[in-house]
């Protein structure tokens, strides 16, 4: 061949009109050469005439569907599949968009809640060598069925004193036990004096081999050493990286400045990086060993941070730990007793609580995805149907069966990857408002976001997804021969009785996981509201709660502080339409104050456990909580008078054993701490387990010095129950005292508000400031509001969850609807037959119902079959509800049926106005 | 290849024709074998449609390949017999002179 012939325009025009794109060089350039060839051996007439017959015998329809089907318009293999799946998604619309919209609202779904699970329970805390990191406490197993819950829990985990971790920290230097370093650490709150005035400021307190098992370098200075654990020794401050920013203008001289922490001067030694914070104290600032009490074994408030040496486990640590916590019992029985040592993984103990919750989720969220994808697979498998004759051309235009099941599947993925894609990009968009409305006490909330294994994580969903839904419409094509589908009549590719019981089959376990998911949901939903509406005892609404201590500065004697809350309370009951109260611990707010108390039996002394209010004589009316014998205090109460105080039900009942409550009395301390205590000279002050303060105190060892009987308290009054550790937690007894009759500090105020709690808000803390411009405000919040966020998780998991029942069954719905509107379409012939010999139209809606309804039995019955058997992990979530209350069932059952029923009432209404003369014609 | 398919005559002759090219089996090529051995004037687009087909079904494969005598550089669409179309075309033969057998007298004498 010499040089290259070019075609005559018009046949370039007519090659550009008659042959598709792919092809079109292709072809121009073979008719080029044979015309070139042709033109040259037998002359420009034969070329022309030759070149018209090529023309004339162009079948276009041919040369496009080749290409369309090859993917040869420019490429070839997978593209070109996906090429035509993409170009028959763009033809199909609105059946592809509602696809798609599915897939993505269940990948979002499941990616969203596995970007928390990711965040909170997987990714690995941000120090070195995480895994290493360990929390370590005490238990005292002897408590762990004792009456008080609060002890209870103190038997699984009970915090440390001072001179035991000491102990424990001696007996490691001699190489006792497996870690590398420990230390201290417990959660403070400071108020800080500036110039500016006062303000709070959170943090915790450490000793030096905390920070070293943290092993994080300070961005400045130094941490804390061996020296700075020292008894006497210059109290130091580590600040965060914001606080040395934001407060300190990222002061480069900070290092040695000195702080008022409390009235005490600090002394900063280092700032630590960016990003870094103390696991589960977290904070802004972080001190040393400040704590009056260190040489007091009794006094208990600390967790030990440790980090495992090579090879330790924690397990061996723990082992560790008990040998010289044996000897710690032998040496000092009544404290130590059988105390033993505690140690767990950090990440466990931090997240331990929300576990369950999170994977209990994230396993209602796959019960979604799976119904989704169900769901998908009988719409692509009845769309399948419809486009039998696109596969019976495509097949006999030779397209092998291997070639269409390619196709099909690639039409899957592509619909399964746009809607996955949306779906992780719904999630990534949604982030923001699920952190938003996540429960604040959720631990690492501030991990969670969108990183490289949460988008793993979506694309194998949607990999996944995929998969399941492209595989019977594929199966369908696959088994099908090119004839069958060819026949309009046919019920082939699965159009027949096999394709049918598959599609029921589908939409049976529909709605069986609809059910599930329904019935869990109602299960938390009953259980959540049952926990709500528990009763409190007393009125939550309008109050107003306010957290303040006087400054330990301006205000160093108790003297003082009577002072300053006098003059508070002044400043509060002056705001117009509120009532003030005050107590040591507001019920539901999260802090519970305990005593031992002691009464004789019988002549036995009997010991008992109660919780201890201490109020002023305002509380019962202003809480609203009734007295069902006796009276309350109304204020003639002095610390010289007679003690006296008011009991709950439970007290009653628990520790009299119903007997009359008035006129017996207990006191606060064992006889034999009495005898020891008239040993003493000046007698020390041994009534409670716990001391915030001490108003009364000195009066009382004063009583105790000149040789009067142990104070001893009368019951003059019963008040009814109120739950108080959470609304979950029966009453426990408990023992009301009057504020100056009590050693302990009431610096909790209540406010009733007529009208909105709200407005009050900034008037009570402007009333502290007015009072004292150096003492911060801890918290002003809602009573009601904080009884709600002590309930935020349970809260959180069934709105969740709830969600989670109405898409599932938005989704069997559609697949009940699906299924009962297709089996009428085959059946149309059928139905007209019928109609024709004088079937009334409402037995054929009641027979399309009743196909619905059946549909609904079996999946319900197949529901309520998994549910039995999975309803041990609903279990622990559930408050006063039964897992397996068969009115729940029954309820769901029922429930599930109604949807079903709305499902078939359209196409059942359908179906009774199909015309017999028009439909019988067609045929 | 299933039992029940077998090579239509076109299907045969462009087989034929591509597995006589060997190595230099394209649109043109194959159009001109077919002319001048088979006798006959074909379209184009036909033995597009039918090459395309029996792609399909694996017994011939094409690939985009640079022209061997370089005329103009640009690649073209090569073809070439597959070990199935090999196969297929025996079965063909078989199938046709199974069917001469006997047979070929008579018409030597009609």
């Amino acid at each position: 061949m010499s040089r290259p012939v070019r075609l005559p325009a018009y046949a370039r025009a007519l090659v550009a009109l008659l042959v598709p794109d792919g092809l079109r060089d292709e072809i121009a350039r073979d008719l080029a050469e044979r015309f070139g060839a042709i033109r040259m051996a037998s002359g420009r007439v034969r070329a022309h005439g030759w070149l018209w017959g090529q023309l004339v015998r162009m079948r276009p329809r041919g040369l496009r569907r080749i290409t369309e089907e090859t993917g040869m318009d420019g490429t070839a293999g997978w593209t070109g599949d996906v090429r035509v799946a993409l170009r028959s998604v763009r033809m199909r619309f609105g059946f592809s968009a509602t696809v798609i919209a599915t897939v993505a609202l269940a990948v979002g779904a499941t990616t969203s809640v596995f970007s928390v699970v990711n965040g909170v329970l997987l990714r690995p805390l941000d120090y070195p060598e995480p895994d290493r990191l360990v929390l370590i406490r005490q238990t005292n197993p002897d408590w762990a069925d004792h009456p008080s819950s609060q002890l209870r829990r103190f038997a699984e985990s009970f915090p440390l004193s001072v001179p035991t971790f000491f102990d424990w920290e001696a007996f490691a230097a001699e190489g006792g036990v497996g870690v590398e370093a420990f230390g201290l650490t417990s959660d403070e709150q400071w108020v800080l004096q500036t110039v500016e005035g006062a303000e709070m400021v959170r943090g915790g307190m450490f000793t030096s081999g905390a920070f070293r098992a943290l092993g994080v370098e300070p961005l400045m200075g130094r941490y804390l050493g061996p020296d700075d654990d020292r008894d006497g020794a210059q109290p130091v401050v580590l600040l965060s990286y914001r606080v040395w920013h934001d407060r300190f203008g990222s002061d480069p001289e900070i290092l040695g400045r000195t702080l008022s922490l409390d009235g005490v001067p600090h002394v900063v030694v280092g700032v630590m990086p960016s990003g870094f914070t103390v696991p589960r104290i977290g904070g802004e600032i972080w001190t040393s060993l400040v704590d009056e009490e260190r040489d007091d074994r009794d006094s208990a408030g600390y967790w030990v941070l440790g980090r495992l040496a090579d090879g330790a486990t924690t397990e061996s640590v723990q082992a560790d730990l008990n040998v010289i916590q044996t000897r710690l019992g032998e040496q000092y029985p009544e404290i130590q007793g059988s105390k033993r040592a505690r140690v767990r993984g950090l990440l466990d103990e931090m997240v331990g609580d929300v576990r369950a919750t999170l994977f209990f989720l994230l396993a209602a969220v796959g019960l979604v995805l799976a119904i989704a994808c169900v769901n998908i697979a009988n719409m692509l498998s009845v769309s399948g149907l419809a486009r039998r004759r696109e596969m019976a051309v495509r097949a006999a235009l030779g397209a092998s069966r291997s070639r269409l099941v390619r196709a099909l599947l690639t039409e899957s993925a592509v619909l399964a990857a746009l809607g996955g894609v949306a779906g992780i990009a719904l999630a990534a968009g949604s982030l923001p408002a699920l952190l938003r409305i996540l429960p604040t006490s959720l631990p690492r909330a501030d991990e969670i976001g969108i990183d490289v294994w949460v988008l793993a994580f979506g694309l194998f969903v949607t990999a996944a997804t995929a998969m399941l839904v492209g595989m019977l419409p594929a199966l369908q094509a696959a088994g099908t021969q090119p004839r069958q589908m060819m026949d309009a009549n046919s019920r082939g590719l699965a159009g027949g009785r096999t394709g049918a019981r598959i599609r029921t089959g589908l939409v049976v376990t529909e709605v069986a996981l609809a059910f599930v998911l329904l019935l869990g949901a109602s299960l938390l939903a009953s259980s959540y509201s049952r926990l709500w509406n528990t009763e409190r005892g007393f009125y939550s609404e309008g109050l107003v709660a306010l957290y303040t201590a006087p400054d330990p500065v301006t205000y160093p004697t108790p003297e003082d502080g009577h002072r300053f809350r006098t003059n508070l309370l002044e400043r509060l009951e002056a705001i117009p339409g509120v009532r003030v109260s005050r107590t040591n611990q507001i019920p539901l707010a999260g802090s519970t104050s305990s005593t031992t108390y002691y009464r004789d039996v019988d002549g036995e002394e009997q010991e008992l456990t109660v919780m201890i209010s201490v109020v002023d004589e305002n509380y019962f009316e202003l809480m609203g909580i009734d007295l069902v014998e006796g009276r309350g205090f109304d204020g003639s109460e002095t610390a010289d008078g007679p003690t006296v105080g008011v009991v709950n039900q439970a007290f009653v009942e628990e520790v009299l054993g119903g007997a009359p409550a008035v006129g017996q009395w207990i006191r606060a301390r064992s006889r034999e701490e009495w005898a020891a205590s008239r040993g003493e000279s000046n007698g020390a002050n041994a009534g409670g387990a716990d001391a915030n303060g001490a108003d009364g105190a000195d009066r009382r060892s004063a009583a105790a010095a000149t040789g009067d009987p142990p104070p001893e308290t009368t019951v003059i009054g019963v008040a009814r129950n109120v739950r108080h550790q959470g609304l979950h937690m029966p009453a426990e007894p408990k023992l009301y005292v009057t504020v100056p009759q009590s050693r302990r500090t009431a610096n909790q105020w209540l406010l009733r508000v007529q009208g909105d709690p709200r407005s009050v808000m900034d008037l009570a803390r402007q009333a502290v400031r007015d009072v004292s411009p150096t003492t911060p405000v801890r918290r002003v919040e809602l009573v009601e509001e904080r009884i709600a966020s002590s309930v935020a998780v349970p809260r959180f998991r069934t709105l969740f969850v709830v969600g989670l029942a109405l898409m599932a069954t938005v989704l069997a719905l559609l697949g009940v609807y699906g299924v009962v509107t297709f089996a009428v379409s085959q059946r149309t012939r059928e139905l007209a037959v019928r109609m024709a010999v004088g079937a009334h139209p409402r037995e054929v809606v009641a027979g399309t119902l009743s196909d619905g309804l059946r549909l609904a039995a079996v999946g319900v019955a197949l529901g309520v079959g998994i549910a039995l058997w999975a309803n041990r992990a609903v279990e622990q979530f559930l408050y006063e509800v039964d897992p397996a209350d068969p009115a729940v069932y029954a309820a769901v059952a029922v429930l599930v049926g109604a949807v079903a029923t709305a499902a078939s009432w359209l196409p059942a209404r359908r179906a009774s106005r199909v015309d017999p003369v028009s439909v019988l014609k067609a045929e | 290849m299933g039992k029940n398919d077998h090579l239509g005559e076109f299907e045969q002759l462009a087989l034929l024709a591509v597995l006589r090219l060997g190595d230099g089996a394209y649109g043109a090529t194959i159009q001109e074998e077919l002319d001048r051995t088979a006798g006959r004037s074909s379209a184009i687009s036909t033995i597009y449609i039918t090459l395309t087909r029996l792609e399909e079904k694996g017994l011939v494969r094409s690939s985009m390949e640079a022209p061997r005598d370089g005329e103009d550089g640009k690649p073209r669409r090569y073809f070439r017999i597959e070990p199935e179309g090999v196969e297929a075309l025996r079965a063909s033969r078989d199938t046709l002179l199974n069917m001469w057998d006997g047979v070929e007298q008579e018409l030597e004498t009609t």
